[in-house]
């Protein structure tokens, strides 16, 4: 009864996770700074494509810059549990602006805080 | 050069710190000197590994990969954060080295570690190469 009741709160778990991760990347492509605002830890770190690695507010603004492309897609989502952290591994897949097709990989790491997962990290290459 | 970035950037000096700053050197050492046995005691046994070509692996195909001589010459680390997250901790941090023509480059990586029965293990890995 008790594991059952643990993969119940695990299968939870892993459709909210789901949906954070399409948010995410619904969110990059939208400019949506609001979704991020309520999703990324206050001590959120993302390191970029270009080397670069910057905290929750440069994060911001760099989202509320419009997306260098379209189409944006998540593909191969991979979603496992550490303890208390989630990992995303994921490619993606989005229309360049001179209509070339672009892809990329990311690992995002969530952690749970008051009873909410937050992203807590975030690394993604695009190729 | 490493760097304690922790200090200054909110982030307390602890035992565990210690532990993961020597097990984050270990890692970069052991990627210059191919030394497979390190990353075979310090890797989870579902450890991923998100490769700067966007290749994806597994643990022993990472094991493999790390077999032949490093690709790259003067591998060093900087710019180092720890962040330990209860029993789970991230670390951030920037390499330099010199591609085969030469040239110099930086990177970056996002590492993930767990305690698992006392020890931390490595269970992520995420890699540019700039």
């Amino acid at each position: 009864m008790h594991e059952a009741t643990h993969d119940g709160a695990r299968a939870k778990d892993l459709e909210i996770l789901e949906g954070l991760n399409r948010n995410y990347v619904r969110s990059a492509e939208q400019s949506d700074v609001r979704w991020y605002t309520e999703n990324l830890a206050e001590d959120f770190l993302a390191s970029s494509v270009d080397g670069s690695i910057v905290d929750r507010t440069a994060f911001l603004a760099r989202i509320a810059r419009p997306y260098p492309g379209s189409n944006l897609k998540a593909v191969a989502v991979r979603i496992r549990f550490c303890g208390e952290l989630a990992l995303i591994h994921a490619g993606f897949e989005y229309r360049k602006p001179d209509g070339q097709m672009g892809s990329g990989r990311y690992t995002d790491v969530y952690a749970r805080r008051q009873g909410r997962w937050l992203c807590v990290a975030a690394h993604f290459n695009r190729f | 050069m490493m760097q304690d970035a922790a200090r200054g950037q909110g982030y307390p000096a602890t035992a565990d710190h210690g532990v993961l700053q020597e097990l984050n050197q270990g890692f970069i050492r052991s990627v210059r000197t191919s030394d497979v046995g390190w990353f075979d005691r310090n890797l989870a046994e579902d450890f991923l590994n998100s490769n700067a070509d966007g290749t994806l692996v597994e643990r022993a195909a990472f094991l493999r990969q790390i077999a032949p001589p490093c690709p790259v010459a003067n591998l060093d680390v900087e710019d180092v954060r720890i962040r330990i997250l209860g029993d789970a901790a991230i670390i951030h941090g920037r390499t330099t080295y010199t591609r085969p023509d030469g040239q110099a480059a930086a990177g970056r990586y996002t590492d993930v570690w767990v305690r698992q029965r006392g020890r931390w293990v490595c269970v992520s890995g995420d890699v540019t190469r700039g």
